[in-house]
């Protein structure tokens, strides 16, 4: 202790115990700020990955929707029965609503999709035989199919709070088109 | 006291300044009666017993036995008795220190004793002549020492 | 030199906190400049990124575009490529942008509104290529779509240009930012250098001046050092430290000499030091320590010491209290061996005794001597006279002349004695100075000789005199010796004129007094007009005994000048004489003014 008791020491003392801790610190600080920096331009391209894939999947979505709009109508035009064509146009509504939501979230996200309502009807399947029309039913099943299957890949990819709402919102509705669908072959399938 | 004799008393150890003193008187012609005393003691007793005749004149030497003249004047000037006796000192020395002490102790004159004897004759009826109660008033040191 | 050192020390540790601090500043500066390079860079960076991906986009919808027109022209479906896989792309592009410019509020605006644009014109590409298979490149409708879609590509490019602009700008501001940045970094980190470089510098320089001065200073030290301890030697003196905090002392080699010791040969306590000192000094000295341990201060002591062979010693001590550089009070302190002038003194003081015992003796010899000698030779002179006086007739003439020879030798006897008494008063050892009127003295003296002064009608002149501090019997009796000379010498036929002055002179200008220990003097002449002497004796009547004439010419004891001598003498003034034989004499006293 008698070392103590020299003003100068005591001074060196504390001065270099300060020396220490600042550049412990500093180096601490500086290991840190790199860890961080390398998270943030993980998570940048992370989340640039993330948008350019829901961007992906929400086009696909609205090509297939678009597809479903269009087989709906012309299947509407087709077939005879009353009770499917009321299911083929309920499906075509539920779809064209879907259209109208995926549109709002694409505006929202600055993802671009095809405006399909504008555009005019490729009239080509309307003159089909009736395997034509069991073709496009099927299609248009696994089109909604894989509809179901887009909207399950974004619900586990996307983190996206707008996302998520749309896909809840779509989930039970297009379920419920692809059990219309499922109905229409078989009303279709027993009647023929 | 108005006697036709002057009484004169000497008080000194040496035989022959006795004698000189007593001769010198007797070839005075003054009417004189002396007596002389061998010291100190002897003189001081005579003068304090009962029926003693006081002296007009003391000499007293200075140097005594027993009791020193310095010592008698002294006692002498002490004793109211004595007021009216005239102390001459007379002694050998003349040093200042006796001359002074002598003076403050009151003695009327100092005579240095004179080696001649004619001159002790002159010095002796001089002093006797002396009217001492004039010659008191004016004492100062000067005066003291007689001159010869 | 201690202060100026420790001034340094403090000038220079204030020095390197300064440039510590200051290099601290600077290093930080730096390091912020840095850090703001770095980060310039990065937004420039990210500017860019930014103005690749809008003209990406751009590009994308140009070549789009081409592949339409290309379909149109061709009605191949190859062209289509382009704007087949062109809305993904654009998608990805904005993917990209929607992520870099997650914090820019007013980018995002304007991408909204390039989105609903480009969204337009993609779906005017679909209308035109839907309305195509007519194969009517002159339907007033396709021709319509087609002007939309060149207007809606015309806006989607003005837009995309604007934010281009934009960023431009800001890419520019950023630009200008970062050159100021990368140009400040090198010169701070330069600045930085060279102030470590000074710093470094002048701590070197001082530091070394400063250890050549201590050097110098080390080195006159030790040679100081060196002839202390030899002039503690010739001396006789040791020194010795005592520290008040520490309570310890230190002693100097030459302090255990002192005690016949030889250096350092035990340890310096005050214990080990009594165990030397005089039994009979140790109790006081003991005291005297304390007090000293309590007042940090020593007066002079003085104590003995016994060495190991018995020789005893006396030492005198002294101690100072000093305050040092680490605020400690230092006593130090000397002692010295006194032993050879204690002894000397001793020897000094008894000598004296002895000789004024000598000289009391002598003195008190002398006189009574003259003294008692007085009264047989009085006897023989008045038997004598009386003897003539009575017998005068009776004797014979031989018997008469044998008398008068008788007479003659008692008469010289007497001046003799006379003269010798008056010689050994001049010699008394209480001698009173009093402040004496001269002229009463000088007439005292004139009385004195009055007899003689008459019978020669002898005529005596003097200057009035001033009161001068003397002892007046001697002054008086010097008087009438010398007055007594002056008529006892006169010429035969002439009346004997005495002429006595008075003048004040200095010293320098006489060149009687040799010597002199005053500046002025009273200077005092007797001129008569007696005998005279030849001036070769000038000095020589002043001696004890020793006459110019025989004792028939002039009756005289050879002691009269002397005693004059003596009496100036005491009143530390000189006397000379001179003379013309026939003529007269001249004798000059000088009397001192303190």
């Amino acid at each position: 202790m008698k070392y103590f008791k020299n003003r100068k020491i005591t001074v060196l003392f504390i001065f270099i115990v300060i020396m220490i801790g600042i550049s412990f610190n500093s180096c601490d600080e500086l290991i840190k700020s790199k860890k961080l920096e390398n998270k943030k331009s993980e998570l940048k391209t992370q989340a640039i990955n993330e948008n350019k894939n829901e961007a992906k999947l929400l086009l696909m979505l609205s090509k297939d929707n678009q597809e479903v709009i269009n087989l709906t109508k012309a299947l509407q035009e087709v077939i005879n029965k009353d009770s499917i064509v009321d299911l083929a146009k309920k499906i075509e509504e539920t779809h064209v609503q879907f259209a109208e939501d995926l549109q709002e979230v694409a505006t929202d996200k600055l993802i671009s999709i095809p405006n399909y309502p504008e555009a005019p009807l490729n009239k080509s399947i309307v003159n089909l035989t009736e395997e034509d029309k069991f073709k496009a039913l099927n299609k248009l099943k696994s089109i909604i199919d894989n509809q179901l299957f887009i909207l399950n890949k974004l619900s586990k990819t996307s983190n996206s709070k707008d996302f998520k709402t749309l896909i809840v919102k779509a989930d039970s509705k297009i379920n419920d088109s692809l059990n219309k669908t499922k109905n229409i072959l078989n009303v279709l399938n027993t009647n023929s | 006291m108005q006697e036709d004799y002057i009484n004169i008393t000497l008080a000194d150890d040496d035989e022959d300044d006795r004698l000189f003193f007593t001769d010198a008187f007797d070839e005075i012609k003054i009417t004189t009666r002396v007596k002389t005393f061998n010291d100190g003691v002897y003189l001081m007793d005579y003068l304090n017993s009962k029926d003693a005749t006081l002296p007009n004149v003391l000499f007293l030497d200075l140097n005594m036995p027993r009791k020193s003249g310095l010592e008698c004047l002294k006692e002498i000037k002490q004793n109211p008795k004595f007021k009216d006796i005239a102390i001459a000192i007379y002694s050998t020395s003349a040093s200042e220190e006796d001359i002074e002490n002598t003076f403050v102790q009151g003695a009327n004159i100092y005579i240095k004793k004179p080696s001649d004897f004619k001159t002790l004759k002159k010095v002796l009826s001089e002093v006797v002549t002396i009217n001492w109660q004039y010659h008191t008033n004016s004492m100062n040191k000067d005066n003291f020492l007689l001159r010869f | 030199m201690i202060k100026t050192l420790s001034n340094n020390i403090s000038f220079l540790r204030t020095t390197l906190y300064i440039s510590a601090f200051v290099i601290l500043v600077v290093g930080a500066l730096t390091y912020r400049s840095i850090t703001e390079v770095t980060k310039s860079s990065e937004l420039i960076t990210h500017t860019y990124k930014v103005n690749v991906e809008l003209e990406q986009i751009l590009s994308n919808l140009k070549d789009a575009e081409t592949g339409q027109r290309g379909y149109i022209i061709t009605k191949d479906s190859v062209f289509l490529e382009p704007y087949i896989s062109g809305r993904s792309k654009i998608n990805n592009s904005f993917a990209e942008l929607k992520v870099l410019t997650k914090d820019d509020t007013i980018l995002k605006e304007s991408l909204i509104k390039v989105n609903s644009l480009i969204n337009k014109r993609l779906l005017a590409f679909q209308t035109s290529y839907r309305s195509l298979p007519k194969g009517d490149i002159e339907d007033p409708n396709f021709i319509e779509n087609f002007r939309n879609g060149r207007a809606l590509m015309d806006s989607i490019r003005d837009n995309i240009k604007g934010i281009i602009k934009l960023q431009n700008n800001l890419l520019k501001q950023r630009r200008s930012e970062y050159e100021s940045d990368l140009m400040a970094t090198p010169l701070l980190l330069f600045s930085l250098l060279l102030c470590s470089l000074i710093l470094m510098y002048v701590a070197y320089n001082s530091i070394y001046k400063n250890i050549k001065r201590l050097k110098a200073t080390n080195e006159e030290l030790e040679i100081f050092k060196e002839s202390t301890n030899q002039s503690e030697i010739v001396s006789k003196h040791g020194s010795w430290t005592y520290n008040v905090k520490r309570d310890e002392f230190t002693y100097s080699d030459n302090l255990y000499r002192l005690l016949g010791e030889q250096p350092q040969s035990f340890k310096p306590t005050i214990e080990n030091f009594l165990t030397y000192v005089h039994p009979d000094d140790v109790e006081k000295l003991t005291m005297q320590v304390e007090q000293m341990k309590e007042n940090i201060e020593l007066p002079y002591i003085y104590y003995r010491v016994v060495h190991k062979n018995g020789n005893i010693k006396h030492l005198k001590a002294y101690g100072k209290s000093v305050v040092n550089e680490d605020d400690e009070t230092v006593l130090l302190g000397t002692t010295a061996d006194i032993t050879d002038e204690i002894i000397s003194f001793r020897i000094l003081e008894e000598r004296n005794a002895e000789l004024e015992r000598n000289n009391k003796e002598l003195s008190s010899f002398n006189y009574v001597a003259s003294h008692d000698l007085q009264e047989p030779l009085r006897k023989i002179q008045t038997f004598l006279s009386r003897l003539i006086d009575e017998e005068e007739g009776k004797l014979s003439a031989k018997g008469n002349k044998y008398i008068d020879r008788i007479q003659n030798a008692a008469t010289r006897m007497r001046l003799l004695i006379d003269d010798l008494l008056q010689f050994s008063r001049s010699n008394k050892a209480d001698k009173v100075f009093e402040e004496s009127n001269i002229n009463l003295l000088l007439e005292a003296a004139k009385q004195d000789l009055a007899e003689v002064i008459s019978a020669e009608n002898a005529v005596i002149t003097s200057d009035t005199f001033p009161t001068i501090t003397v002892i007046p019997f001697q002054i008086q009796q010097l008087f009438v010796n010398l007055i007594g000379n002056a008529i006892k010498y006169r010429m035969e036929g002439k009346i004997p004129k005495i002429n006595i002055t008075h003048q004040i002179v200095e010293a320098e200008n006489e060149d009687n007094i040799i010597k002199p220990k005053y500046s002025h003097y009273h200077k005092i002449t007797f001129t008569d007009n007696g005998i005279g002497f030849d001036n070769q004796y000038a000095d020589q009547i002043f001696v004890l005994f020793s006459r110019l004439h025989n004792k028939d010419q002039y009756s005289g004891t050879g002691i009269g000048l002397s005693i004059c001598k003596k009496i100036v003498e005491n009143h530390k003034g000189y006397i000379t004489a001179s003379g013309q034989p026939e003529k007269g004499a001249v004798f000059t006293v000088y009397l001192p003014i303190a």
